[in-house]
């Protein structure tokens, strides 16, 4: 094969590069599906506290009493008898690579995990399958006071800390994919930043799904503390098997006061994964919450950011790729939640759809009553890259206050033949100008991305629009 | 059942409750009317799927934010006695008239007062041309070939409750059919009328248009001052020939203790065009659902509304341009207004089909709100299967811009005059369409006279 070719096929690319699996002997795997017992096997493994139990007891509850969700993507192709709940791939987690077994380091060798913390990390959590395997801060920060352990961990040395915050955003009864999350959750990040500390690099996880029909549910609480900044980064991907995995994360975030919090996903799960992820944002005075959501890979992703602007001066931002290649359906957006007066958000969403995908942003804009003064911008655009494929826009906006100015705006378009004429006039073959376009269309996206992933994010663009002629 | 309701069923004569209506009952008052029996079986069909259908709940997309099942059904009666008709225009009472207008600026005219047919006016001419202007019950009658085969060919009956329970008791509204080639300059008017409380009416409208035929139609919902409670379920069905060329004003201005739930659907064939302006002004809930389906190649489809909102007033409109073949152009524009404690919700949707290439769509939803505790809602949504098309939509909502205000305060004019100013420009590209002269003139009153109060 040509690299003309391996380059024109994207899934084929896929493979290569993040799609294999390596056979690891787990040190326990839960029996396929779910029931009472599973859950507490889970939370029998994990030593927990009985609060813990009970709230995972009752999550599960709420699992099986709630109808799955009728709009969207059709989830109702989810076996959840057939899915793996809970498997430990080892004893445990480490702050030292070298003790990572062997043949989980290889799998996050190959993806460039160690030698992306030297370069360019504070810190680095890498998740297999439903635990952590390696966890580690630069030590400054430590000194500092700055939490980064996995949510397990946390649970255990710090049971005051997490007990205060854990499901106050996002409780289980919020919708059926929290309830199952709630219920079976492993793994995750834990990351408390002290009052005025500046993390200047960003933490990382890396999420990776290696065993098949497996499901993943990290639950991530990350707290802020008045006046302290930090940048979070999650990467995501998995082999490609012929059956479909679950993904079904929760995040909560607390931004106190003053405060900044970044959290960027760069979602590049293989085409088998459905992507059904809850994140909640609660902004306290003056502090602003950004979500720079990526989403290229899995086979259906439901997933809307959202910011609770809890205080006056609270800021949103939420910035949205949504890219749809063949059999995938990105159902993606964002929410902003305007309950202070003078609070503001800025949605920006860009979403293209090519091969037959279906791309979309989801969002709603709620300002709630006495919340005056409160500004909102909402930015939609689509690009459809052929005649087979789909673009949905779905912007909700509920106003309840007078003193507002809230704007939606979006556009769908397919790349425009000027700007395909005009770069080839200067010379740039078809394809090549059509990859340009798409890439400036991302651009007010990919600029705000650190370096190194601003560079793998045009990279990905770049071969998902190999071969393709607007 | 109930052996008293079999011992002495309701006399045929006598309104009914909602709540206490039977399959028979509905039978035997097509039967009283001499109704043919295409129309006897559609309501008779119709009502069995409204009693075996609940109202449309909060877990549906379109209902969700409005909840009518509360709206005293049961209580509500139907079929009154109609009233009597009358044989000149002076004999109708004086808000109805004034309302009409001089006969200059119309072709045509059907007064529908509490369903029954009040007054029907048609020039010479229109009927030299073959053009049927009717009420809905005349057609029944004198025409049940061509009712036949226009009634339901837009709306089913089977879509919701609310549709069934129209089809099912359907009385009052009127047929407008304009054969091929034809043009008619000035418009066709239909004056739907409430005076009694307590009732239900339940008009169907039809339009049709043949190939390379002209019109404008009216169709007003009106009742004057605050005559009472009650509620309007009422179907329009609208179809647009091949080239022909539709303008359209709906205007619902019902005094403030009325519900109105509206099905306002339009078929536009190949390079036929359509143009609407709608007015929603009074009522107490008022549900709209407007659909515009882009059929042929080159149809076009405009939308220019606007609505005001004030005391405790709810609205909620649905529009849906449907664009389901090439080449096809909608344009829609909806503007409004909050005062008080009103609630508006606007859920607009594009949809382009696969086949539809090279269409284009534009949707705007713009929102004044006035004060503190009104609301609005606006969800303008896409969904585009083609590519080579242009689609853009936009939705804001703000309260009046003080710069504007400034600027109208600086050159001497109160707060309150400058914001009658500004309303009035909001509205003013909506209003200016309204066909007949003498009723945009009272429509545009009736949108001062909400614009000045509280200001």
């Amino acid at each position: 094969m040509n690299e003309q070719q391996q380059t024109m096929d994207i899934r084929e690319g896929y493979k290569e590069k993040f799609g294999f699996h390596d056979d690891i002997a787990p040190v326990f795997k839960s029996r396929r599906g779910l029931d009472k017992s599973v859950v507490e096997e889970i939370s029998a493994m994990k030593k927990e506290p009985a609060w813990m139990l009970d709230f995972r007891l009752k999550a599960l509850e709420q699992f099986e009493k709630k109808p799955l969700p009728k709009w969207g993507g059709n989830v109702g192709e989810i076996d959840f008898q057939n899915i793996f709940y809970y498997l430990k791939p080892s004893e445990g987690e480490t702050k030292n690579w070298d003790e990572v077994p062997a043949d989980i380091k290889r799998t996050f060798d190959r993806l460039g995990i160690p030698e992306a913390e030297q370069k360019f990390l504070s810190g680095v959590g890498a998740q297999y399958d439903s635990e952590t395997v390696y966890h580690k801060i630069k030590q400054d920060l430590a000194d500092k006071g700055v939490i980064f352990l996995d949510t397990g961990s946390a649970l255990e040395q710090h049971p005051d800390l997490f007990r205060q915050y854990f499901g106050t955003l996002i409780p289980p009864s919020d919708n059926k994919f929290a309830a199952l999350n709630s219920a079976v959750w492993s793994g995750g990040s834990f990351i408390y930043v002290p009052k005025g500390v500046k993390v200047d690099m960003p933490l990382q996880a890396y999420f990776r799904i290696n065993a098949q029909n497996m499901g993943q549910f990290e639950r991530t609480l990350i707290i802020v503390d008045e006046g302290a900044w930090v940048h979070y980064v999650e990467g995501c991907t998995a082999p490609t098997y012929a059956s479909d995995s679950l993904h079904s994360a929760v995040v909560e975030i607390i931004v106190k006061k003053g405060a900044r919090c970044r959290y960027t996903t760069i979602q590049n799960w293989s085409n088998n994964v459905f992507n059904l992820v809850t994140k909640r944002a609660a902004a306290y005075q003056d502090a602003t919450m950004e979500w720079v959501d990526a989403n290229l890979g899995s086979k259906l992703t439901m997933k809307y950011p959202s910011v609770y602007l809890m205080e006056p001066g609270a800021h949103a931002e939420i910035l949205s790729i949504a890219f749809a290649g063949k059999g995938q359906h990105q159902d993606a957006g964002g929410k902003a939640v305007h309950a202070a007066p003078n609070t503001t958000s800025s949605v920006v969403s860009k979403s293209i759809s090519k091969d037959g995908g279906r791309a979309g942003y989801r969002g709603l804009i709620k300002v709630a009553k006495g919340a005056k003064g409160c500004k909102s911008t909402v930015r939609c655009d689509a690009l459809l890259l052929d005649e087979h494929s789909r673009s949905d826009t779905y912007p909700y906006m509920e106003i309840e206050e007078d003193q507002v100015s809230i704007g939606h705006e979006a556009t769908v378009s397919k790349i425009g033949d000027e700007q395909i004429f005009y770069l080839m006039s200067r010379g740039i073959p078809e394809a090549e100008a059509a990859a340009m376009i798409v890439n400036g269309f991302i651009e007010p996206i990919t600029k705000e991305l650190p370096m190194e992933y601003a560079v793998e994010m045009n990279r990905l663009i770049q071969l998902q629009m190999e071969g393709s002629v607007g | 059942m109930n052996p008293a309701e079999i011992l002495e069923p309701a006399r045929l004569d006598e309104p009914i409750a909602l709540g206490a209506i039977k399959a028979d009952d509905v039978a035997a008052r097509s039967a009283r009317d001499g109704e043919p029996a295409f129309l006897a079986r559609r309501r008779s069909e119709a009502w069995a799927f409204a009693e075996a259908t609940p109202f449309p709940g909060r877990l549906e997309e379109l209902w969700r934010r409005t909840d009518l099942s509360g709206a005293g059904w049961d209580k509500i009666l139907v079929d009154r006695a109609a009233a009597p008709s009358v044989d000149a225009l002076a004999d109708l009472s004086a808000p109805i008239k004034e309302e009409i207008g001089p006969a200059s600026e119309r072709s045509a005219l059907v007064v529908m007062v509490d369903s029954g047919v009040a007054f029907r006016e048609v020039d010479e001419e229109l009927t030299r041309r073959n053009v049927t202007v009717m009420s809905f019950a005349e057609m029944a009658k004198r025409q049940p070939a061509l009712l036949e085969l226009l009634l339901g060919d837009t709306v089913r009956y089977g879509e919701n409750r609310f549709t069934a329970i129209q089809a099912a008791l359907a009385s009052g509204g009127a047929v407008v059919y304009v054969p091929r080639g034809v043009e008619i300059e000035r418009p066709i008017q239909i004056l739907i009328a409430r005076e009694a409380s307590g009732y239900g009416t339940f008009p169907h409208v039809l339009v049709a248009l043949e190939p390379q035929s002209k019109a404008t139609v009216i169709e007003e919902y009106f009742s004057p001052g605050d005559s009472g409670a009650g509620v309007n379920v009422g179907v329009t069905e609208v179809t647009v020939g091949e080239g022909a060329d539709l303008h359209m004003a709906t205007l619902q201005r019902w005094g403030p203790a009325v519900v109105h739930v509206g099905t306002e659907r339009v078929r536009v064939a190949r390079n036929g065009r359509f143009h609407w302006t709608f007015a929603g002004l009074g009522g107490k809930v008022t549900k709209i659902d407007m659909e515009m389906h882009l059929e042929g190649e080159g149809a076009e489809a405009r939308f220019s509304g606007c609505y005001f909102g004030d005391g405790t007033q709810h609205f909620d409109f649905h529009s849906f341009q449907n664009h389901v073949k090439g080449h096809t152009t909608s344009d829609l524009l909806f503007k409004g207004a909050l005062r008080g404690k009103a609630r508006t919700v606007y859920q607009g949707l594009i949809k382009v089909h696969k086949d539809a290439q090279r269409s284009d769509a534009y949707q705007a939803n713009r929102n004044l709100i006035l004060s503190d505790k009104a609301r609005a809602d606006s969800i303008p949504s896409l969904e585009i299967e083609a590519n080579d098309v242009r689609c853009t939509h936009g939705a804001t909502v703000g309260q009046i811009d003080e710069e504007q205000r400034f600027y109208l305060m600086s050159r001497g004019l109160s707060r309150h005059e400058s914001e009658r100013l500004i309303l009035h420009g909001f509205f003013e590209p909506v209003l200016e369409r309204i066909p007949a002269a003498s009723l945009r003139a009272i429509v545009t009153e009736a949108v001062e006279r909400k614009a000045a109060i509280g200001a």
